[in-house]
């Protein structure tokens, strides 16, 4: 057990490996009234290609296996679900997929060690059945459905399948009706046992509980439970497709939607190492792109762009890209802006040290305000586990920073660049 | 809270629980359509600074200087009032290792100048530009607010319910007649108004020294006002109508469905807590009928789930379903209501719900802003207990026959639903 103080940020983390592999986090909140635990493997809509750890062979599972399995694990016995069981114990549950993870979450403030337990024993006890299988594709059908009528949904994965042709990351999540209809309950019980091992999983607890009980309670509940024998892993497909140029559909939307994707190479770095280059990123967005830049006045007062403009750095495994997006009536005008901002980005009057400055003081308050909020804790702390680094150390790093380590970032990784145009106009 | 002038209401609640210190100013008038969009082209031009703060981009400038403060003005509707609120939060400076004193001496600055130092004068040039500009992209928003088939379904749920009188249904943007005809002169008589005439909470939440806002804030120049508000008698007026669903065709790959039902008046806490657990068990939480029958046993919709508006005393159920089933998810809808009490003969049923909604209720209140508007409860419904040791004593006592007598008083009322086609359908 590994218990640790961030005074940087008031937290205290107690990390326990357990003998099944199961990375536990619990965080203390004692103030709070309540908990939140939520237990993550590290397997998500990208993973789709397995290989046979004997033979070799390569298995493709079809997109969207991921999302569909989370459906199905609230599946109970006598068709009642997960949800029942975590409301007789007064907590509400849920989950969700990325491209990368599956997520199984509860809140309570009661029976904490109860909702642990359930927590834990039906993601690793499940009861999905063929029926199950069967009747769950309509519900995802309408669950993709509802996506598509979404433009701002739309347009960011427009810019997904611009950025990854032909690979599970320019896929949605969820995957498509098609691959839905196609996947069978043999897929996802070669998916789960392939991913559900406790080795791949870390659970994380927050708020108000007991930490002895709740360490008790955990080990013995995973006292004496029989996992099968992973016989497949990962195969982590390279991303080797051209960007797509552009991209254009029509959609009943009042105003056209623009959005530019750029596709860095895939960053090597690992643990601590990682986080840095992340904030790095991150703070290199905010000083070319973000509501501090003199650009964005320039922008904001032509009206080309309004408060939908939204700017998402992703750094994380395969996905390394910047992508642009807003409603806006100007969208050549602002695409061929945002390109040629981005490719002068060396010689923008916003690259300085009192800019940076700005921008590392704002980053540093919003790390803090958001860790108001278990959920976004919880997150950043799941990110750190599978990628083995410490997501409190953030606002070390932050003071450390300098422009220089920015702008090596930026001539490392802005400077080999695939670029994807996306546009949703209006119907006629 | 202390009335700190007449009309001017001000709490102050001493924490470290959260990263985080906040200011709540909430600005309360009647509410009409006009009001409401002008307020609401005043929100956004607060958001671009002030006299002394030139642009926008100086206003993100001077945020990210606090240590990424935050600035947020909203409007909203709430019944017949109208709220203006302005929300500002900053992390806590001793987590910073900066200055302190002046760290919160410079974000009250900053919000003092955001309220006080406007120049809404029709000889101000920059204003005019901006005030375009703004009116122009309220007016987008607006409209852009349609393109989700989620929202417009219950928009046009409200235009139908209220046979079009959008006194009734705008909310706290107006609507698009009132943002166009709005004047630089409307912008100057309006701000007036509002800071002379709005009753006006104060929160301030967080790690302070001495409470020292409460002299800064008492030297705010805030005159006394005269109004009253009350929000305890806060209901809109709703016609009852036909029951009836009528469905119309929009370009879209779902369909969207939202029904509307009668509920009597909940006055009191007790009235609205057995309300919320009808809520509750019909839709709202995530063992409710409406998602274990409807969405898990039927297969019939991915989201669907029931609120309720106390202040229209309405009861209002959406769903996200396919096109072909919509004859089929209404029969299930109503099914779940003849469902309900049959399910309230077995105790566990009622009793996870009650356990759930008073676990939420522990829930909500860790949150900062939460724990501010439950002080200004205080002002706006004077005289309900909102402990949760009350809260909990009335779920405790809530007894299926409760939920059964309100049963019968819900009336179905009507429904709108937008079928997904093809553009060219």
């Amino acid at each position: 057990m590994i218990k640790t103080y961030f005074a940087d940020v008031e937290e205290t983390t107690i990390q326990i490996q357990l003998e099944n592999g199961l990375q536990v986090i619990l965080i203390p909140k004692n103030d709070y009234h309540r908990v939140y635990g939520i237990l993550t493997t590290n397997f998500g809509s990208i993973d789709t290609s397995l290989r046979h750890k004997k033979s070799n062979e390569i298995i493709t599972l079809p997109a969207g296996t991921a999302h569909f399995l989370e459906h199905k694990m609230f599946e109970g016995m006598n068709g009642e679900d997960a949800f029942v069981k975590f409301m007789r114990q007064g907590a509400e549950a849920n989950a969700f997929t990325t491209h990368f993870q599956t997520s199984f979450l509860f809140s309570a403030s009661f029976e904490i060690n109860k909702n642990i337990e359930t927590l834990l024993d039906f993601v690793q006890e499940p009861t999905f059945s063929p029926e199950g299988v069967e009747k769950e594709k309509k519900i995802i059908e309408q669950e993709l459905l509802m996506y598509l009528d979404d433009p701002y949904w739309r347009i960011h994965q427009l810019v997904l399948e611009g950025l990854y042709p032909n690979h599970p990351a320019g896929v949605d999540v969820g995957g498509t009706i098609e691959t839905v209809n196609k996947t069978s309950y043999e897929d996802l019980k070669l998916a789960y046992e392939s991913f559900y091992h406790p080795s791949q999983m870390c659970l994380i607890i927050l708020g108000d509980f007991d930490i002895e009980d709740t360490i008790t309670a955990i080990t013995q509940n995973q006292l004496g439970k029989v996992f099968p024998h992973q016989m497949y892993e990962r195969v982590s497909l390279p991303v080797t497709e051209a960007t797509i140029a552009k991209q254009a559909l029509f959609m009943d939307v009042s105003q056209p939607l623009v959005a530019l994707g750029f596709r860095f190479k895939a960053i090597e770095a690992e643990g601590e190492a990682l986080l840095k280059k992340v904030l790095e990123g991150e703070i290199l967005a905010d000083l070319i792109f973000g509501p501090t830049t003199t650009q964005n006045q320039i922008w904001y007062e032509k009206e080309w762009i309004d408060s939908s403009f939204d700017y998402v750095i992703s750094i994380q495994r395969t996905m390394h890209y910047l992508h642009l997006s807003v409603s806006s009536h100007y969208e050549k005008e602002i695409l061929s802006e945002w390109e040629s901002v981005f490719n002068n980005w060396q010689n923008s009057d916003d690259l300085n040290e009192e800019h940076f400055e700005t921008v590392i003081k704002g980053k540093m308050g919003d790390l803090l305000q958001m860790l108001n909020s278990m959920e976004y804790t919880a997150y950043s702390v799941i990110d750190s586990v599978f990628e083995n680094y410490n997501s409190f150390n953030a606002l070390k790093y932050l003071k450390e920073m300098t422009l220089e380590d920015v702008i090596d970032y930026g001539k490392e990784y802005w400077g080999e660049v695939s670029i994807t145009q996306a546009v949703i106009l209006p119907n006629a | 809270m202390r009335e700190i002038r007449k009309g001017v209401y001000y709490t102050y609640v001493s924490s470290t629980k959260y990263k985080s210190n906040l200011l709540v100013i909430k600005l309360i008038s009647p509410y009409n359509i006009k009001r409401a969009s002008i307020r609401a082209l005043l929100s956004r031009l607060f958001e671009d600074g002030s006299e002394a703060i030139k642009s926008k981009n100086i206003l993100e400038k001077k945020l990210a200087d606090l240590y990424g403060a935050t600035l947020s003005v909203s409007v909203q509707r709430k019944g017949n009032f109208h709220e203006f609120l302005i929300t500002s939060s900053i992390a806590r400076p001793k987590l910073l290792n900066d200055n302190i004193d002046k760290l919160v001496e410079e974000w009250f600055k900053l919000i003092y100048s955001i309220l006080f130092e406007q120049n809404f004068d029709q000889n101000n040039s920059e204003l005019a530009v901006s005030f375009q500009r703004e009116k122009q992209m309220l007016l987008s928003q607006l409209v852009r607010d349609k393109d989700d088939k989620a929202n417009l379904v219950v928009e046009k749920l409200m235009e139908r319910l209220y046979e079009n009188d959008e006194a009734y249904y705008a909310e706290g943007l107006g609507n698009e007649a009132a943002i166009k005809s709005v004047t630089l002169g409307d912008l100057k008589r309006e701000y007036e108004t509002m800071m002379n005439d709005s009753l006006i909470l104060i929160g301030v939440h967080g790690e302070f020294i001495n409470d020292p806002l409460e002299q800064e804030i008492s030297n705010w120049p805030l005159p006394p006002r005269s109004l009253n508000i009350s929000y305890l008698d806060n209901y809109i007026e709703t016609k009852v109508l036909e029951e009836a669903v009528t469905v119309e065709k929009v370009d879209g790959q779902q369909t969207y469905l939202a029904l509307a039902y009668y509920i009597p008046m909940a006055i009191t806490l007790k009235q609205k807590i057995h309300t919320q657990v009808l809520n509750g068990i019909l839709g709202s939480l995530p063992n409710s009928l409406l998602f274990t029958e409807v969405r898990e046993s039927e297969g019939l919709a991915y989201s669907i789930c029931s609120s309720v508006d106390y202040s229209r005393q309405l009861l209002i159920i959406e769903a996200g379903i396919d096109g072909e089933q919509i004859e089929t998810v209404l029969s299930a809808i109503n099914q779940q209501f003849n469902t309900i009490n049959q399910k309230l003969l077995d105790s566990n049923f009622l009793n996870e719900a009650k356990l759930t909604l008073l676990s939420n209720e522990i829930q909500s209140r860790d949150s900062q802003v939460g724990e501010l508007y439950l002080a200004f409860n205080q002002i706006l419904k004077p005289g309900i207990d909102f402990t949760f040791e009350n809260y909990h004593h009335i779920i405790e006592t809530l007894q299926p026959e409760d939920v059964a007598s309100l049963l019968t008083k819900v009336k179905p009322s009507i429904g709108v639903v937008l079928k997904g086609c093809e553009a060219d359908d």
